[in-house]
C-alpha cells in the first residue's frame, strides 16, 4: 500500500526528471512483467500497450492515476549496446599501454594464505608487524623483542617476530598432527575473517565474539549437553557411544591461539588453570607472561594479524594432512582419551557378562534337554567383535570435514554470546 | 653515526629502508607574525607551507582503512573525500589512537598552483616599477649552497675578480642560503646570543682567516710589481706567500688598518661568518655615497642581493612548489591555435577596496592571496559602482565595494605573471594587467561564454533571421568540459 | 583505553612442568592423569625465556663524559644519517611534503629494486624527496672527496630537472589531448571555486539571518521602551512639542 503510494508520489517526480531516469524508475516500480522494453516515456501509452487484447491485464494504480504527459521525442535506449561497445573497447585496448605489475592487494592474504615457509622479514615488515605501541605505554617485559624507537613508537625486531612465529607455527602443526583440538580466538572487530580462515585451514575451532567467562572452568554449567561426536583415526564418526556422550563433560581445547590477549585475559587465565598451552600475539604493551608462546608483533594491524593467522592456519593444515596420511598407513598419532577407554572397558566387560550369562542360560537349557547343539550367541559375539575392532583406537574429535563446521561444543560457545 | 658503520642484522637493514622509516620528521612551522598576535587571527587558516608529509593509499587498502601505519584509520572519516590524503601527526599516542587529519588543504592547493603553470623568479626590487626582467630561481649562478673554497676567501682588492664583482655583483651574495644569520632581522637578544654563542668562540679562527687573506693580498701585490718590472717572468712561477710566514706584527698592522676601513672589515666579517647580505640602500650607517666616490674601491655591498632588504627566504626560493623555469612558452588553444598570452585564471576578490580605509584589494588566486599590481592597471580604477560590460575599461565589479548580490562572491579573471617566496616562506603571486581577449577565450573554454559557437551559428543562419549571439545567458549549472563549452556544440545546429 | 598494570602470570609458561608434576605425583592414587596431546610437543618446543632483562640494541655512541649510565635498559631511538638529509631537503622544499606518498608497503622489497648509482628515477617508485635523499647518501658514500653540501647541490639540480620535465610534460600532454578532441572534467581550481561559492552563500544566508535578528531585537527594544514609558507623559511631551512648533511657526520672522 505504502509502496504504491510511493509510486504515485515519486513517479510524477520521476517523469518530470530527464527521460532515462524516468524510465528506470518506472521499470523498477512496475509490478507487472513488461515484455520488451518500450521506448516511450508516456505511462498512459505503456498502460495501453499492456492492456492488449491478448493479455487483458488491469493497469496498475500508477498507470491509471498518472496523467498522460506531453509527448517528447524519445531516444532509443542504447544502454545495452553502449555497454557492449565499452566492453569490446576495453577488450581491444587491454594490451595497449603500460602493464601494471600486481604487487599487493588486501585480499591476497585470504585468496592465497601464506604458510610458515613464506614467512620472510619482508613479508612481516610489509604487513606492519614491527610497529609497536607508543614508547611511553610499553611493558618492560617486552624489552627483549624491541629493536628501538622510531617516530615515537617501539619497533619490534623483525627477527624476533619471525623466530617466534615459526616456533608457534611448529607448535600448531605438531598439536594438529597429534590430533589436538585447536581454538583460534580473535575478538576485536575485523578479526572475524582472519580467525575463521585460520580455523578452516587448520580444521580447528574459532571464536570471534566474547569469551563467556567460565567456559572452561565452569563448563558443566555453561556448555551442558552439546552435541559431540566420536570419530576414529580417519575422522569418520563411530557409533555406539551415545551413553557415554550423554554423561561426559565438555571438551577442553588442547591449544589456544589468541590474537588479542589484552581483551582475553579471562580466557587465558582459564586456560592456564586448565593447563592448556596458549599462543598469543604480544604487542609492546601486552604482558608476555599471559601466554605460553608469545609472538611479538603488532596486534592492531589487521594486515599483520591476517598474515600471522594464515601462517598458523597453514601450519595446522600441514599437521592435519600429515596425520591423515599416517592414519592411512595405519599409524595413529594419538592415544584414546582415558574416559573413553574407561567407558570402553566397562562396555567390554558388560558384553562379556552378557555373553557368559547367555552361555550359562544355554547350558541350563541344554541340561534341561535343549534342541540346539551349538550355543546360539553368534550374533552377539560378532557384534562384540566389530565393536572391539572399532574401539581399538578412538578419540573424540571435531568433525571438521566440512570447511564451515566447527566443533559443536565450541560452536555453542560462540552462539551463547550472540 | 654509529649505526651506519656497524654491521646490522638483515631485519634492521630492511627496517632502515622501509617506507615508514623514510617518512620525514615534521619540519618547523612557518614563523608567525608577531604583530598579528593582537589582531584577529584565524585558527583554521591554512599554514603558509605544509609541515607534515601527505600520505596516500591505494583504493583497495583505503576501503579497509590500511594506510601503512600501526592500525587501520577509521573508515568514517577517511573514505568520504575524493582523494585519499592524510597527514599523520602521531603514529601511536598514549591514548592508543593514531593522530591524523586530512591533508587536502595543502595538496589540493599544490594541484591548483600546478594548473597555473607558474614559475618562480627572483623577487624584484620594490622600488622598480613596471615589468622587470624575470630571473628564474633555478639559475646556475644563483642556485648553489656550497661556494667553492677559493670564493669564500674574500677577494683581494684590485684583482680581476674584484672588478668583475663591481660590474656584475658578488656571486656569493646572490645565493639564497647562508650559514650565518640575517643581521637586519635579528632582535637585540638574538644578536647578543649569537655573538656569545657562535662568534666569540671563533676568534683564533678569524685571525687565521685574516692571515690567509693578508698572504693572498701580499702575493697579489708582489706579482703585480714583478710583472711591472719584468714582463718576461710569469707571475705564477714564484711561490705564493704562505699564511704561516706572516708575522704577528704584520697581522697587527693589518688589523689596525682594517679598523679604519669599516666597509672592508664588514666584508671580511660577513665572509668569515657567511652572513646573509644586508641592504645598504636605506642604511644611514654605511657611508655609501662616499664609498662610491673613492676611486678603485670595490665594495661587495654595492650590488644588493635580491634578498637583502627582506632577508633570505627560509626555504629554497621556489619552496618546492613549482620547478618551471620560465613563463616564456606559448599555449595552444584547440580551435584558436597559439595564444599570445597565458590562460587567464579565475580569481576571487577576497577583500574589496573599501572606500574609507582605501586599502588595497586582496585577490585569491589558486589558493594563494595576491595583491593587485602596484603600477597603473585596470585594477587601479577607483571608480565605484562600475559598469560591468565586457570590453569596457570602466572597472571590475566587486573590486571597489562589497557586493552581496553577486552569486558566490565577486570574481575576476587575472593574468598571473610570476611568483616568489618571501622571507617567512609565504608564496607571493604577482599579477599583471588583465587581457580581456584572453579572458574571453578562457571563459569560453570553461563554458561561461560563447563566442566561437555563436559566430559559427550566426554565419550559418540566413541573414535576416540571425539573432545576436551575445544575448544568450549562461547559467552556472552547465556541465564543464563538454562539447558545447569548447565552442563546438552549436556546430551541428542542435539546440541545447 | 587506559588499562591497569598488567598482572604477571607464572602458570602459562610452566604448563609443561605443572602437568609433569601432576602425572608423576598422583594426588588420587587410583586416578591416573593422562598425558595431554600437547605434552610431547611442548617438551620438544619449549617456550622462550622472557623474564630476563636484556641489554637493548645500541644505536648511539656512548657518551664518554657521562659518569653514570642512564636509561641503560631502555630501547634507544633509531637515528640514521638520512634523517638529517631529509630534514634539510624538506625544510628547503616544504611543498614537496604536499605531494602525496604511499607509506603502505606493497611487498617490502623496494630497496632491492633501487640502484641509486643510476640516478633519481627508480623502478616502481615515483620521484619524491626520498629519491634525493637516497641518491645523496649514495654519492656521499661512494664518490671520493664529495662533501654533503656538494652532493646536495648536485642531486638537487638533477631533481629539479626531472621535476621540470614532468611539469612540462603534463602541460603538453593536456594540450595535445585537447587538440585531438579530449575533454577534461572540472579542474581543481573550478572545483575549489565551486566549494568556495557554496561556503560564501552559506555565510551570506547566515549573515542575513543575523542582521534580521539584530534588527528585530532593535525594534523590540524600541517598542518595549515605548510601552514602559508613561503614555501620558509621552503624550504631554508630544503636545508640548507641537505647541512649540506651532508657536515658532506663527512667530513671524524677524
Amino acid at each position: 500500500m505504502i509502496i504504491r503510494e510511493f509510486g504515485v508520489r515519486q513517479g510524477r517526480k520521476a517523469l518530470a526528471a530527464p527521460l532515462r531516469r524516468g524510465q528506470q524508475c518506472m521499470r523498477a516500480l512496475s509490478t507487472e512483467t513488461s515484455g520488451t522494453p518500450v521506448a516511450t516515456a508516456d505511462p498512459a501509452v505503456e498502460a495501453a500497450l499492456q492492456t492488449s487484447p491478448e493479455n487483458p491485464t488491469v493497469p496498475s494504480l500508477f498507470a491509471r492515476t498518472a496523467k498522460p504527459t506531453r509527448r517528447r521525442p524519445v531516444a532509443p535506449d542504447t544502454t545495452k549496446a553502449d555497454w557492449e561497445t565499452a566492453q569490446q573497447l576495453r577488450h581491444n585496448l587491454r594490451n595497449v599501454g603500460a602493464q601494471v605489475e600486481h604487487r599487493y592487494s588486501p585480499s591476497d592474504v585470504f585468496r592465497n594464505p601464506p604458510g610458515p615457509k613464506d614467512v620472510t622479514l619482508e613479508l612481516l615488515m610489509a604487513s606492519q608487524a614491527h610497529m609497536g605501541h607508543h614508547a611511553s605505554v610499553w611493558n618492560p617485559a617486552n624489552a627483549r623483542y624491541i629493536y628501538g624507537i622510531r617516530q615515537g613508537i617501539h619497533i619490534i625486531s623483525l627477527e624476533q617476530t619471525a623466530a617466534h612465529l615459526r616456533r608457534a607455527a611448529r607448535v600448531v602443526e605438531e598439536v594438529a598432527y597429534h590430533g589436538g583440538l585447536i581454538l583460534f580466538v580473535g575478538t576485536r572487530p575485523g578479526q572475524t575473517q582472519i580467525v575463521t580462515q585460520a580455523a578452516r585451514l587448520a580444521k580447528a575451532c574459532h571464536l570471534f565474539t566474547k569469551w563467556t567467562p567460565g567456559t572452561i572452568t565452569n563448563s558443566d554449567k555453561i556448555l551442558p549437553g552439546l552435541p559431540v561426536e566420536i570419530v576414529n583415526e580417519h575422522d569418520q564418526p563411530v557409533g555406539g557411544f551415545n551413553q557415554h556422550l550423554m554423561d561426559r563433560r565438555a571438551l577442553v581445547p588442547d591449544l589456544v591461539v589468541c590474537l588479542n590477549p589484552l581483551e582475553n585475559f579471562t580466557m587465558l587465565r582459564e586456560c592456564s588453570q586448565a593447563n592448556v598451552p596458549t599462543i598469543g600475539i604480544v604487542d609492546t604493551n601486552t604482558e608476555p607472561t599471559w601466554v605460553t608462546y608469545a609472538i611479538p608483533a603488532n596486534d592492531d594491524s589487521l594486515r599483520c594479524l591476517a598474515v600471522i593467522g594464515s601462517v598458523l592456519g597453514r601450519a595446522g593444515e600441514a599437521g592435519q594432512k600429515r596425520r591423515m596420511e599416517d592414519a592411512k598407513n595405519g599409524k595413529v598419532t594419538w592415544d584414546t582419551p582415558s574416559e573413553i577407554k574407561q567407558f570402553m572397558d566397562i562396555q567390554q566387560k558388560r558384553a562379556q557378562w552378557t555373553k557368559r550369562a547367555a552361555e550359562e542360560e544355554a547350558a541350563t537349557k541344554d541340561k534341561s534337554g535343549g534342541l540346539n547343539g551349538k550355543p546360539s550367541s553368534g550374533s552377539a559375539t560378532k557384534d562384540s567383535e566389530v565393536f572391539d575392532e572399532s574401539m581399538q583406537k578412538l578419540q573424540m574429535e571435531v568433525d571438521a570435514a566440512t570447511a564451515d563446521d566447527v566443533s559443536p561444543q565450541l560452536r555453542k560457545m560462540s552462539r551463547r554470546t550472540d | 653515526m654509529a649505526s651506519t658503520q656497524r654491521a646490522v642484522s638483515p631485519g634492521a637493514a630492511l627496517l632502515r629502508s622501509s617506507r615508514l622509516f623514510s617518512m620525514p620528521a615534521p619540519i618547523a612551522p612557518p614563523p608567525g607574525d608577531m604583530s598579528q598576535a593582537t589582531k584577529h587571527k584565524s585558527e583554521t587558516a591554512t599554514a603558509a607551507f605544509p609541515t607534515h608529509l601527505t600520505v596516500t593509499t591505494p583504493s583497495t587498502s583505503r576501503m579497509v582503512g590500511d594506510w601503512g601505519f600501526k592500525r587501520p584509520l577509521p573508515l568514517k572519516t577517511t573514505t568520504k573525500s575524493t582523494f585519499p590524503l592524510v597527514r599523520v601527526k602521531k603514529v601511536d599516542s598514549i591514548e592508543h589512537v593514531t593522530d591524523f587529519q586530512s591533508a587536502s588543504d595543502h595538496t589540493i592547493t599544490l594541484e591548483k598552483f600546478r594548473e597555473m603553470n607558474l614559475s618562480f623568479s627572483v623577487p624584484a626590487p620594490k622600488d622598480r616599477q613596471g615589468n622587470p626582467t624575470l630571473i628564474s630561481v633555478f639559475e646556475e649562478s644563483r642556485d648553489f649552497t656550497t661556494p667553492a673554497p677559493s670564493n669564500l676567501l674574500a677577494t683581494p682588492k684590485g684583482s680581476a675578480s674584484a672588478r668583475a664583482i663591481k660590474n656584475d655583483g658578488d656571486p656569493l651574495s646572490l645565493r639564497w642560503k647562508f650559514r650565518g644569520p640575517w643581521l637586519a632581522g635579528m632582535t637585540d637578544g638574538e644578536f647578543d646570543r649569537y655573538i656569545a654563542k657562535s662568534v666569540r668562540a671563533r676568534r683564533s679562527e678569524f685571525r687565521q682567516f685574516l692571515r690567509e687573506r693578508l698572504a693572498a693580498e701580499k702575493t697579489a701585490d708582489r706579482n703585480s710589481s714583478i710583472s711591472e718590472q719584468d714582463a718576461s717572468t710569469p707571475a705564477h712561477a714564484i711561490p705564493p706567500v704562505k699564511a704561516d710566514s706572516i708575522t704577528e706584527e704584520e697581522l697587527l698592522e693589518y688589523t689596525r688598518g682594517l679598523r679604519g676601513d669599516r666597509h672592508e672589515l664588514f666584508n671580511l666579517v660577513s665572509r668569515f661568518l657567511d652572513l646573509a647580505p644586508v641592504s645598504n640602500a636605506d642604511s644611514h650607517l654605511a657611508p655609501n655615497m662616499l664609498g662610491h666616490m673613492i676611486p678603485d674601491k670595490a665594495y661587495d655591498l654595492y650590488r644588493d642581493s635580491p634578498y637583502a632588504s627582506e632577508g633570505p627566504p627560509i626555504t629554497h626560493p621556489s619552496a618546492g612548489l613549482s620547478y618551471l623555469r620560465t613563463q616564456a612558452f606559448m599555449e595552444n588553444h584547440p580551435i584558436y591555435g597559439p595564444q599570445k598570452s597565458h590562460a587567464s585564471v579565475k580569481a576571487r576578490i577576497v577583500t574589496p577596496r573599501f572606500g574609507v580605509t582605501n586599502q588595497n584589494p586582496k585577490i585569491g588566486v589558486g589558493g594563494f592571496i595576491a595583491n593587485i599590481p602596484s603600477h597603473e592597471t585596470q585594477f587601479s580604477s577607483k571608480r565605484r559602482h562600475a559598469v560591468s560590460a565586457v570590453g569596457s575599461n570602466d572597472g571590475i565589479p566587486g573590486l571597489n565595494d562589497f557586493d552581496p548580490s553577486q552569486e558566490g562572491g565577486a570574481k575576476v579573471y587575472v593574468q598571473v605573471q610570476t611568483a616568489n617566496v618571501d622571507a617567512t616562506g609565504k608564496v607571493q603571486i604577482r599579477l599583471s594587467d588583465r587581457d580581456l581577449e584572453t579572458d574571453i577565450v578562457q571563459k569560453e573554454l570553461v563554458g561561461e561564454c560563447d563566442t566561437f559557437g555563436g559566430a559559427v551559428k550566426e554565419a550559418a543562419q540566413p541573414k535576416p533571421r540571425s539573432q545576436p549571439s551575445g544575448e544568450r545567458r549562461y547559467t552556472s549549472n552547465r556541465t564543464f568540459g563538454s562539447a558545447p563549452n569548447y565552442g563546438l556544440g552549436n556546430l551541428g545546429g542542435r539546440d541545447f | 583505553m587506559v588499562r591497569g598494570p598488567a598482572q604477571r602470570q607464572i602458570r602459562p609458561a610452566r604448563v609443561y612442568q605443572t602437568v609433569t608434576t601432576l602425572m608423576e605425583h598422583r594426588i588420587k592414587p587410583r586416578l591416573a592423569v593422562q598425558q595431554p596431546v600437547w605434552y610431547k610437543v611442548v617438551e620438544s618446543i619449549p617456550p622462550s625465556e622472557i623474564l630476563t632483562r636484556p641489554f637493548p640494541p645500541q644505536h648511539r655512541q656512548p657518551n664518554p663524559r657521562a659518569r653514570k649510565a642512564s636509561r641503560l635498559f631502555q630501547p634507544q631511538k633509531l637515528v640514521y644519517k638520512e634523517d638529517e638529509l631529509r630534514k634539510k631537503f624538506y625544510t628547503d622544499h616544504p611543498w614537496e611534503l604536499a605531494r602525496p606518498r604511499m607509506i603502505i608497503e606493497m611487498d617490502g622489497k623496494d630497496a632491492l629494486r633501487c640502484d641509486w648509482s643510476k640516478g633519481l628515477r627508480q623502478p616502481g617508485m615515483p620521484l619524491s624527496g626520498e629519491c634525493v635523499v637516497q641518491r645523496q647518501m649514495y654519492l656521499m658514500e661512494n664518490v671520493p672527496g664529495i662533501t654533503e653540501d656538494t652532493a646536495y647541490d648536485q642531486v638537487r639540480k638533477e631533481f629539479y630537472k626531472l621535476r621540470q620535465e614532468e611539469e612540462i610534460e603534463r602541460r603538453i600532454a593536456q594540450e595535445e589531448a585537447r587538440m585531438v578532441g579530449a575533454y577534461f572534467g572540472q579542474t581543481f581550481q573550478q572545483v575549489g571555486m565551486k566549494l568556495e561559492d557554496q561556503q560564501f552563500e552559506r555565510w551570506k544566508r547566515w549573515a542575513t539571518r543575523e542582521i534580521e535578528k539584530i534588527q528585530g531585537e532593535q525594534t523590540a527594544a524600541y517598542s518595549s521602551f515605548d510601552a514602559s514609558e508613561d503614555p501620558e507623559a509621552a503624550d504631554l511631551d508630544v503636545d508640548s512639542l507641537r505647541e512649540d512648533l506651532e508657536s515658532t511657526a506663527n512667530t513671524p520672522p524677524a
